[in-house]
Formats: structure tokens, C-alpha cells, sequence
């Protein structure tokens, strides 16, 4: 028996410019996608997932291959095929004229709702956004965060078998980030409802996913579980030793090496600070706000942070060792950062860029 | 179907629960129209009619006919002390009514300030340059062609109708109304000579068939033709002009015919602005992201833009007749009694709003299929209805056919201008219309079809 809601097979979008040439959005993308799980396609802005999932969506027709919902061809039977789908896009796709019933219910004939089945399923889902109290009036009256939900509502009045969600969580504060992550729990664990949802955020598709599709320039460059796509980075740890303005020569570099068993690789990196604005009217320590995001903690007329780096298999075992080899060498740890394979890391080794970039 | 009409139900509640886009629908085209009717035609009730309408006469006729003609035209027949203009003058200070035509006491005299010329260039280039509403041309053949001719051939002695004789009457489109008045009273005159000049014939022949030695006792034709053809200028035919078309042109004050005019050619141009509104909501929709949700739903495209175009359809044929029934009103108003001017055939006016709706909402899906964003619409339609609204003569004077044949503008107002004389020859307007709607609709939504492709 076929357990699979989404087979997409030799998706391809190419979009002709004015002058000829070609831009391949797609490029032959693959997906298999199981019935009750949920499915999340990574990757950067730009890596096609929009173009991917508007093909499957029937939103727009791919150049070549094809995918089936629920068994429906979505080129030939798109209608069947459509009606399995709930459609949660990332902007805000609601009447701002009408009131929240009114959208829902609208949008509830679209899927072939009406009559009291209709007004039992509004109000359901108004219940299930909690905006049963503000259900008549406009949506142009409304928050941002209970835009977002009616605009979810609207995507699961019909009961869909599959609710696609793009990127729902672009531009919204972490209290409302929060509710509609709950919110793909709650459709995956209390309705049985499939859930392919794209994030370009690898914590977002850490969190929910069930397995991952990692997609860069029109093509999935993995897919599975978290674990197993960690496991192609393998499984080493990454140590990182923040060692301030000091250096580590190649030979302390090599005594790490060999300090413990399963360590493949130490490097050294400098890391230049750049000077904050107001670096200079405040007292020691500073704070550095790093492009990563991580906040670094560093010393009054400091220039660099400069990091020791050691790849190793159960670095955590290994760590004494080779803090025991730094000290001897004379250089001073002053703090300590131990890493665990990650999806930012499958994606780094994977295409040689940062997820962020 | 269900789903259709749930997208047109969507559209026309949007519509209709904007109060901003209501005013500028409705009110803007009533004020413009009755700003320009008031300001043109004064505030004048049902007794109110048009005179002195500046004409310019050039007879080249030498007959008796052709001076009757002048002399009517001109009012001066009335008052003639000429003993042989007596008898062959029609009686126009007493017309006579029928039917449900309105009195009128206006005379010829009154209505028609004419300038007799010798020269047809000067009189047209009265015409081109203001000076006169039209200029009415009597051909040399004028007499002529109007008598009967009494042919004398034996036994089979017989009278044979005169040809239509061709006055031309140069008309002046900047004054399109009272252009028409006059030429209507050409007509009417022309028309009563020539009926006259039927029966006359119809009654010689008659007498010759019963008593074939008539025929012998006429042997002078010209004797007999100058007799006859004295019958047919006015007395002795018993030939009273009533003016029925100058009735019927006047049957309206002014006032509520420039409400006719250019009412219904503001209701049109603000229903052009109106169809492109609604169905440029299709491409608002794809840049909100609404289109992309409807196209995603299991609704098929075509129900998308079907209930897009009823919608907007819908809307169109909403304002032209809140327009013209407010037109009504304000004419009502504004003559102190009830007014019809729109004239009494409800089957007409629903067929021609329902045919002018369709080239409005044709030619907003033309233009969706065209343009690219709200912003383009907003620019190319505008250009599109100023230059349908001068051909068609929205700002006053259509232009000259053809060009003006190019705008189902001018279809329409020329459609409603009939209906409001109780003309109910409006099918070629009809066709006009519909031919250029549906041809707007087939190629806007092959084009559109193409745009929606996301």
C-alpha cells in the first residue's frame, strides 16, 4: 500500500527571459512525502522551494515532470488533486473588506462547503484560531498575528489531507512564531494531517520536521530524517576554543591532534572584532553582537577573538585532553563551545556556504 | 455554478459596500451632467423651447417650390400680403396635434432665425465657422422633381410621382441638437410635399382611368403641372405642417435634453472607469495574494473570471440605470413635472444598458488582458475612455464619422438621444454594441487567459 500523500517525480520550471535565455528554477526535483508526517524543504532564499511547492500546489505548471496528491495527477487531475490540499501561503492572502466569517466562509465554497456543513466548519476553525469573538468583524481591523491565523483558518476548513505551509513564520513576533508552531504539532498530531512546510530557519526545521528535503539552487541536495542527513557530515562534534588576541602555532595545532583518540582535524582561525559604535563609552567587558547572532563577550581594547577549532568523534570525551595540550603550550582558554552535527552544518559541507548567506 | 456566483457575490458586496467608489460612480456623472445642462440649457420648465435658431438658406431652385420653402423656413409666409404666396402658403401658426405628440406654440418664425444667401460656399463656411446652426441647400431641381408630371401618351395618358427632391441640409456637429431640429423640419416639410405629390398623382390617374377623355382634354402639360404642383405648397392640398419632427425634438425643455445628451454619455464614460475597476480587482487580487488562493482551491480558472466579469457586469448595468433613472429624476425636477426622457420603451433601454454593460465590462477584461499592474490601468484606461469619450461626445461633439463609429460611446448616446424621441429604430446601435463588446470580451480573454498565468 502507497503511504505516500506527496510523489513528485522530474519537477522542472525553466523561465524564458526577455532576451532567450533560460533560468532553471527547478531542476528536476524529487520528493516522496509520507501521510502524517511533517515534511520540511530547507534552504536558502532563492533555492527554489516556492517554485517547487507552487508546481505541486498547481499554483503553476511545471516545465517537465510531474506530482501526484493523494494518487491525483496535479497536471491532469488537478481539481482531485487540489481538493486533498490546504494552502497556508507566507503573505497574508485574506479580503481585508471582509470580515473573518466571511473569508472563511468564502473561501469554504471554493472547496465546495456550503450550508450548515459550511457554518459547522467556520465556526470549528474559529474556534481552533481562537477568533470566535472577533469572527465579524474586518480583517483590515485585525493584528498581524490574528491575520496570520485566520489566514492559516483558511487553509484548513476543507480538512485537507495535506496542508502546505510557506515559510509562516517571515515577519512575525516569537509569541505569534510560537502559536503557529504549536499549530503544526496540533495538525499533525490531533487531525492526521500532512504537513510540508519550507523554512530557509534550520532551527524551525530542527524542531518540527519529521524529515527534510534540503534544497539549493533548484535542486535537493539531501533528504531524510535529521539524523540521517547528519550522519553525512558524520558524527563528529566541533570544538570550539576561544584563545582572545592569542595565536596557536602548527605545532600545537598537531600536539591537539594527537592529544586524544578520534580527533581528525585542529585548525586555528582569527577572527578580526569589529569596533561597535559606542565601543569606547563603555566599561570592560564589551559585548560584540557577532554576525552569527551569538554574543561574544570580550575585552576592553581587544582586536581579535581568535579560535582554536578541533573536529572530533565524541569531542566531549576528548575535551580535557586537549585543553590539558593548549594550556601546556601556553595559551589560555577562555571559553569553551562544543557543537553538535546540525543541519547548518550538513548544508555547509554540502554547498561550501552557510545557510544564512 | 455555485462557486461563480460566490466570486460574483464577493465582487458585488466589495462594490457595493465602498461608499467612496458609490460616490464616484453615481454622483460624479450626475453633477457633471447637470452642471453642463443647467449651465447650457438654463433652468427653463416644459414651456421652455429652443428659438432663433441661426440657419443659413441658399435656394438655387427658380420653381415656386423652392421659394415656398425659403418662405417657410424663414416664417415670412405667414405674413405675406402676396396674394399668389397666400394661396400656396402653409398655415404654421395653428399645427395640429396627434396621437400622443405634445403641443407646441412655437412657429417657424420663432424657432429659426434664417439668413437667405446666394452662394452654398458661404453658407457652409457660415456653418464650419459657428455662425449658423446648419445651412439648408435647395437644389436647382427642387420644383421640378417634386411635381407630378403629367405625361401625355394617347389612351395611356398618365401621372408619374416626381422623384425625392434632395435638400441638403449641413449640419453643424457642435450643436448636435439643433442641428437635428432643423433637419427634422426639412424633413417634415419635404416629406409632407412629396406625400402630397403621391396622392396627387394617385388621383389623376384615377380620374383618367374612370374617364378616358380627360386625358384627351389636357393638352397643355405645363398648365396642368403649374396647377398641381400648386397644390402640393401648402392651401390647396390642404397641407398643414405640423411639425411632428420639430414636436417631436421639442417635446423636451432644453434642460432635460442636455440631461439626454450628455447624461447618458457620463453614464457610459463613468461605467468605462467602473468595468475597469472591477476587473482590474483580478490583478490586485494576484499581487494580494487571493488570486494565487482561489487558483490553488479546486475552482476552475474560467469560474474565477467568469465570476469576475458577471460582477463587474452586473455593476456596469447597476450604474447606467441608477444614472439614468437619477437623470430622470433631476429632469423631473428640474420641469416641474414628471418627465420621461428616456422616452417610454423599457424593452430598448434594458437592451441597450444591457449592451453597453457588456462593451464595458469587454473592454475592462481587454485592457486586464493588456496591462500588467493597477497602476497601468490606471494610466492606459484612462487614456482609452478620454479618447472613446471625444470620439463618442462625452466633451460635447463626437467626432466625424467614421471616427466616432469607433466608440460604443457614441452608439450608445446616439441610442438613448432616439429612445428619448421616442425613436425606437435603435438596432443598429444594438448591433453596434454588441458586436464591439463581444469582440472586446473574445479577444481580453484570450489575452487575460495568458496574464493570469502566474
Amino acid at each position: 500500500m502507497n503511504d505516500h500523500i506527496v510523489e513528485a517525480s522530474g519537477l522542472k520550471k525553466i523561465y524564458k527571459r526577455k532576451d532567450g535565455t533560460e533560468v532553471h528554477a527547478v531542476k528536476g526535483v524529487n520528493l516522496n512525502i509520507r501521510k502524517g508526517e511533517i515534511f520540511s524543504l530547507l534552504g536558502p532564499n532563492g533555492a527554489g522551494k516556492t517554485t517547487t511547492i507552487s508546481m505541486i500546489s498547481g499554483l503553476i505548471a511545471p516545465t517537465e515532470g510531474d506530482a501526484k496528491i493523494g494518487g491525483f495527477s496535479i497536471t491532469k487531475q488537478p481539481l482531485e488533486a487540489k481538493k486533498l490540499m490546504g494552502v497556508i501561503p507566507q503573505e497574508i492572502a485574506l479580503y481585508p473588506d471582509l470580515s473573518a466569517r466571511q473569508n472563511l466562509e468564502f473561501f469554504g465554497k471554493m472547496y465546495s462547503l456550503g450550508g450548515a456543513e459550511l457554518r459547522k466548519r467556520v465556526d470549528e476553525v474559529l474556534e481552533f484560531i481562537d477568533l470566535t469573538d472577533r469572527q465579524k468583524d474586518r480583517i483590515n481591523t485585525f493584528s498581524g498575528g490574528m491575520k496570520r491565523r485566520v489566514n492559516i483558518g483558511v487553509g484548513l476548513l476543507h480538512r485537507p489531507q495535506l496542508v502546505y505551509m510557506d515559510e509562516p513564520t517571515v515577519g512575525i513576533d516569537p509569541q505569534n512564531r510560537r502559536r503557529v508552531l504549536d499549530t503544526v504539532f496540533r495538525l499533525r498530531d490531533e487531525y492526521g494531517m500532512t504537513v510540508l512546510y519550507t523554512t530557509h530557519l534550520m532551527e524551525e526545521a530542527e524542531e518540527l520536521s519529521d524529515r527534510v528535503a534540503i534544497i539549493d539552487h533548484g535542486e535537493v541536495i539531501a533528504m531524510g530524517t535529521q539524523g540521517e542527513l547528519t550522519q553525512q557530515v558524520g558524527e563528529e562534534d566541533r570544538l570550539v576554543f576561544s584563545i582572545g588576541e592569542q595565536t596557536a602555532s602548527d605545532e600545537v595545532l598537531r600536539q591537539i591532534e594527537a592529544s586524544a583518540p578520534g580527533i581528525s582535524q585542529a585548525r586555528f582561525e582569527s577572527i578580526e572584532l569589529k569596533q561597535i559604535a559606542d565601543a569606547d563609552t563603555i566599561d570592560d567587558p564589551v559585548v560584540e553582537k557577532r554576525a552569527t547572532g551569538t554574543v561574544a563577550v570580550i575585552r576592553s581594547g581587544q582586536t581579535h577573538d581568535n579560535v582554536i577549532i578541533v573536529y572530533a568523534n565524541r569531542g566531549r570525551k576528548a575535551l580535557a585532553r586537549i585543553i590539558e595540550t593548549i594550556d601546556r603550550a601556553g595559551i589560555e582558554v577562555q571559553a569553551v563551545e562544543v557543537r553538535e552535527p546540525d543541519l547548518e552544518a550538513v548544508f555547509l559541507k554540502l554547498t561550501g556556504r552557510a545557510l544564512r548567506d | 455554478m455555485n462557486k461563480i456566483w460566490a466570486i460574483t457575490y464577493k465582487e458585488l458586496y466589495s462594490t457595493f459596500t465602498n461608499t467612496t467608489l458609490l460616490g464616484i460612480m453615481i454622483v460624479a456623472p450626475l453633477l457633471i451632467a447637470t452642471i453642463i445642462a443647467l449651465a447650457f440649457g438654463g433652468s427653463t420648465g416644459p414651456a421652455g423651447n429652443i428659438s432663433n435658431l441661426p440657419i443659413a438658406i441658399v435656394n438655387l431652385d427658380s420653381g415656386d417650390s423652392g421659394s415656398t420653402l425659403v418662405n417657410i423656413l424663414s416664417g415670412e409666409n405667414s405674413d405675406s400680403t402676396d396674394d399668389s404666396q397666400q394661396t400656396c402658403s402653409l398655415d404654421l401658426t395653428t399645427p395640429q396635434t396627434d396621437g400622443d405628440a405634445q403641443q407646441t406654440d412655437t412657429t417657424l418664425a420663432e424657432l429659426f432665425d434664417a439668413t437667405v444667401l446666394d452662394d452654398v460656399a458661404t453658407a457652409r463656411t457660415g456653418v464650419e465657422n459657428g455662425d449658423y446652426v446648419a445651412a439648408v441647400i435647395i437644389p436647382a431641381d427642387f420644383s421640378t422633381a417634386l411635381a407630378p408630371q403629367i405625361v401625355l401618351t394617347g389612351n395611356n395618358t398618365q401621372a408619374q410621382t416626381g422623384s425625392a427632391p434632395q435638400v441638403e441640409v449641413y449640419a453643424n456637429n457642435g450643436n448636435q441638437i439643433s442641428a437635428s431640429i432643423v433637419n427634422s423640419v426639412v424633413q417634415g416639410i419635404t416629406n409632407s410635399l412629396i406625400t402630397g405629390n403621391i396622392a396627387i398623382s394617385a388621383t389623376i390617374n384615377t380620374t383618367i382611368a374612370q374617364n378616358p377623355m380627360a386625358a384627351l382634354q389636357i393638352q397643355d402639360n405645363e398648365a396642368v403641372n403649374a396647377i398641381f404642383g400648386c397644390a402640393f405648397t401648402g392651401n390647396i392640398a390642404g397641407i398643414t405642417l405640423t411639425s411632428q419632427q420639430v414636436q417631436a425634438s421639442q417635446s423636451l425643455p432644453l434642460t432635460a435634453q442636455l440631461l439626454v445628451a450628455f447624461g447618458a454619455a457620463q453614464a457610459v464614460f463613468f461605467a468605462l472607469f467602473t468595468g475597469q475597476f472591477g476587473i482590474i480587482s483580478i490583478i490586485e487580487e494576484r499581487r494580494e495574494g487571493t488570486l494565487q488562493r482561489l487558483l490553488v482551491s479546486p475552482t476552475p480558472r474560467a469560474y474565477i473570471l467568469g465570476g469576475k466579469l458577471i460582477g463587474t457586469f452586473f455593476t456596469s448595468m447597476f450604474q447606467i440605470i441608477v444614472l439614468l433613472l437619477a437623470l430622470m429624476l433631476i429632469a423631473s425636477l428640474i420641469g416641474g413635472e414628471f418627465l420621461a426622457i428616456w422616452g417610454t420603451n423599457i424593452i430598448a433601454i434594458v437592451a441597450l444598458t444591457f449592451a453597453l454593460a457588456l462593451c464595458v465590462a469587454g473592454l475592462g477584461v481587454l485592457l486586464s488582458g493588456i496591462v500588467r499592474t493597477p497602476e497601468q490601468m490606471g494610466s492606459v484606461g484612462a487614456i482609452v475612455n478620454i479618447v472613446l469619450g471625444v470620439a463618442g461626445g462625452v466633451f460635447f461633439s463626437p467626432l466625424p464619422s467614421p471616427i466616432r463609429e469607433m466608440s460604443f460611446i457614441y452608439w450608445g448616446v446616439d441610442a438613448f438621444t432616439k429612445l428619448s424621441e421616442n425613436n425606437p429604430d435603435i438596432l443598429i446601435n444594438l448591433f453596434a454594441l454588441l458586436v464591439q463588446g463581444t469582440l472586446f470580451f473574445v479577444i481580453g480573454l484570450f489575452l487575460f487567459n495568458r496574464r493570469v498565468e502566474i
